[in-house]
């Protein structure tokens, strides 16, 4: 497993660094900067002359390069197969360091700065450390870019869930208007219905009832259901301060990344000056020095306290990766003691080790920068989707009470009274009319509506059981905690029901199921699982009557429904309050 | 008569169970059946109505479809038509028409009689349906919810479907996502479903409101939001 995460990482750095940002301006500039600071790093003293026409010249040499990296840019984004693209921008990057070399070398020794073109030299010793730099840039910026992209599409989808729960907090405030309307119209269809009655004094006084009773306790019914204010989302951008905040030595101090980039920069200068069979030595020396050098700086600066100002962490970060080179300087220094300039090699190391370090670092912090902004994303997602789920988990909760309330209890309320006015059974119209007001009183107040018949999710589940006992099997397992956090959240309870009300019926009737089982686990941050699987047959899902998608949609935080292996399994994640 | 005469006269009774949660109206039902002949057992529950069914053998049923929390209805209705289809079905319910809860009626028992509660008021149709169930004839006449004059009787089940997400304040758009069709054949469900209620379909968003009022004056079905 280790090693297909290292080669994910690895390929994961490498498609960074053969983005097609490589063309934007940020690491055109820091591939200019770069351009001057290798060619002004020690070369063993093949050019003189003014510095600053020397600075000039390595900055106008890059743009060849470029133009080079440009038409392989074009060519790659016609590449489907990644690693064909990869290895076809990682060569532009050589090649156009090859170009940077050559310009270099013609436009010194014209200018009269050379004594010889020496391409043998000047080529290769640009096409790789160059080629090695302009990828440190690319990653850098790319990682950087692409947090900013993935933050972006975090954004967004917060803002999408901000407006879905402030439609839902405007949807239960229209719900209020609506619940008072409904009950009202609701009553009154039911007092039309008793106007044919003979006494019309009874009917007149059913009247007074529904506006006296019936309305008070509506409105306190409709208060019930919750509301909401969205809160408006500040917009997050990640800023280069914060990235820098990031910086920490341990990041730069990357072993193998560190090594390769050094040695491979180092490579050209050591067949060119000290011949291939001590080159051969001197890169061993070199990455075996700096390997080791630099896996115990880092795991030194992860045992120190990082001080907490930057400018100390960017200093200690700068020192650390200086000392990374003192050894491998030195050791190269003894391997080729005999040449006129044994500390060449220790002087590049102490300019050429900071700046790819500093790349190294900027890279990690960019991603650590923008993994900690994700985090904090992710968090504030998962509560908005829990919050918009709640909401409208309540919205329907609330509207199918209500709405069951009116047809059930309410209208056999008033269905009683009328009956029973028409019938001589003994009552006085005042004592039928009393019982109609406790009836409907009862089915309408919050606090007695349904006082006394809540039954358990296990309760419900064992009727559900026993009544399909002779066509299907259905059998069920709720957590102890499960079932007391479900008696604790009515609305919770009352959703969870009716998915496994209704799932079970579907699979029986429309997937002819023989067993169906439903599972309840513990609740988990503010969550409840429910998990239903049949063994029935396929089935269009949407086409079927009952609760569709849509309402899974909106009142579960995650759902999903999967065929396997002759099986569906219906699997919700329900908010609830705990 | 004698006891013997008498237990010889009930052994030939139809057997009637009544299934209804509401304690007043289960003795009330069950006294116009036993007054009409029948031998009536009651039920609170859909448990409690599995074991009367399991213990009496009925001709008959009177199912309410709204059992309170728990299984329906429905659900007994659907378990007697897998098992048996000769036990008769009468629903007796407060629903005017199924359709608004989503429920499908046919599905669950495709020779069942459909009462509203409030025809009871004349215990002599609760009867007549029974009696139509039991000799299968004529059942069409006591199924109250395809009578045309009942609300939005004329609207056909995409008409209903389209009105309740109207009223839920979809657009047409979302209603379409909804029902998986063209935006161009929902333009013109809603377009017929407002021709059908009889309310001209304007430029303005007056006549969804209308037919939002309408649908929410007629129907106040469970779940409607969800359905």
């Amino acid at each position: 497993m280790a090693t297909i995460s290292a080669r994910q990482s690895l390929r994961r750095i490498l498609g960074l660094a053969t983005d097609p940002r490589v063309l934007s301006a940020p690491v055109i500039i820091v591939c200019a900067v770069l351009s001057v600071l290798i060619h002004l790093a020690p070369n063993g003293g093949t050019v003189h002359g003014s510095v600053w026409i020397r600075i000039i010249v390595a900055v106008l040499a890059y743009f060849p390069g470029l133009g080079t990296i440009a038409i392989f840019t074009l060519i790659a984004k016609r590449i489907q197969n990644e690693s064909v693209r990869i290895i076809l921008m990682l060569s532009s990057y050589f090649l156009g360091g090859a170009m940077r070399g050559l310009v270099l070398s013609i436009s010194f020794y014209a200018l009269g700065m050379s004594e010889s073109l020496n391409l043998d030299f000047r080529i290769p010793g640009s096409a790789i450390p160059f080629g090695l730099a302009i990828s440190a840039a690319t990653y850098a910026v790319s990682a950087l870019e692409e947090s900013k992209a993935r933050i972006g599409s975090l954004r967004a989808m917060q803002a999408e869930l901000t407006d879905a729960v402030s439609l839902s907090a405007e949807k239960n405030e229209a719900l209020r208007e609506r619940t008072i309307s409904k009950i009202e119209e609701s009553i009154q269809t039911e007092l039309n219905k008793i106007s044919s009655l003979k006494n019309y004094t009874s009917a007149e006084e059913l009247r007074s009832l529904a506006a006296d009773v019936v309305r008070p306790l509506s409105h306190t019914l409709a208060e019930r259901v919750p509301t909401w204010q969205g809160k408006t989302q500040q917009s997050t951008v990640i800023r280069w301060r914060d990235i820098l905040r990031q910086i920490r030595p341990e990041l730069s101090l990357n072993p193998l990344l560190l090594t390769l980039l050094t040695t491979a920069t180092g490579l050209t200068a050591f067949i060119y000056f000290f011949g291939p069979a001590l080159a051969v030595l001197l890169v061993i020396c070199s990455a075996v020095a700096m390997y080791v050098m630099t896996s115990l700086l880092q795991k030194a600066a992860g045992w120190l306290k990082n001080p907490s100002s930057l400018i100390g962490r960017a200093l200690i970060m700068t020192l650390a990766l200086g000392l990374v080179s003192v050894p491998v300087g030195l050791i190269d220094a003894i391997v080729v003691r005999e040449s006129s300039d044994p500390f060449f090699m220790f002087r590049a190391g102490l300019i050429l080790v900071p700046i790819f370090g500093w790349f190294i670092a900027l890279g990690g912090a960019a991603q650590s920068e923008s993994m900690r902004i994700e985090c904090d994303y992710n968090e504030g997602i998962q509560k908005l989707s829990w919050l918009r789920a709640r909401l409208n988990l309540m919205n329907w909760f609330e509207q199918g009470e209500l709405a069951r309330v009116l047809h059930g209890p309410v209208q056999s309320a008033i269905h009683q009274g009328i009956i029973r006015l028409g019938k001589d059974n003994g009552s006085t119209e005042a004592e039928i009319l009393h019982d109609v007001q406790n009836g409907i009183e009862k089915a309408l107040a919050p606090e007695l509506r349904w006082e006394g018949e809540r039954k358990t999710c296990q309760e419900l589940c064992a009727e559900l059981s026993f009544t399909w006992a002779d066509i299907c099997k259905i059998d069920f397992a709720i957590s102890p905690n499960a079932n007391s956090a479900l008696a604790g959240d009515p609305a919770a309870a009352s959703l969870c029901w009716d998915i496994i009300h209704e799932s079970c019926n579907n699979a029986i009737q429309h997937g002819k199921a023989k067993w169906v089982s439903v599972r309840i686990a513990d609740p988990t941050d503010n969550l409840i699982g429910i998990d239903v699987i049949d063994n029935g047959s396929q089935y269009e899902f949407e086409k079927k009557p009952g609760m569709g998608s849509n309402m899974f949609d909106a009142c579960t935080v995650t759902w999903s429904r999967e065929r396997h292996a002759n099986q569906t399994a219906l699997r919700a994640s329900l908010p609830i309050e705990r | 008569m004698t006891d013997a005469a008498a237990r010889r006269a009930d052994q030939f009774k139809r057997s009637i169970v009544v299934v209804e949660d509401d304690g007043f109206m289960r003795s009330l039902i069950a006294e116009y059946l036993e007054k009409a002949g029948f031998l009536a057992s009651t039920a609170g529950s859909a448990a409690d109505a599995k074991r009367q069914i399991k213990a009496v053998d009925p001709d008959a049923i009177v199912l309410d479809i709204d059992l309170g929390p728990g299984p329906s209805g429905l659900d007994i209705a659907k378990t007697l038509n897998i098992n048996s289809n000769e036990v008769g079905v009468v629903f007796l319910t407060n629903f005017s028409d199924p359709r608004f809860a989503g429920y499908d009626i046919k599905a669950a028992h495709p020779n069942a009689a459909y009462l509203n509660k409030h025809m009871l008021e004349d215990s002599s149709v609760l009867v007549d349906a029974l009696n139509a169930v039991l000799l299968e004839t004529g059942v069409a006449r006591y199924r109250f919810d395809r009578r045309v004059d009942r609300p939005l009787g004329k609207l056909s089940s995409s008409q209903i479907q389209a009105l309740r997400l109207l009223s839920e304040g979809k657009t047409n758009q979302q209603i379409a996502e909804i029902r998986q069709r063209s935006l161009a054949a929902t333009e013109s469900l809603v377009t017929r479903t407002l021709e059908a209620l009889g309310i001209s379909s304007g430029a303005d968003m007056n006549a969804r409101v209308s037919a939002a009022r309408q649908f929410m004056a007629k129907v106040s079905a469970p779940r409607t939001e969800t359905r």
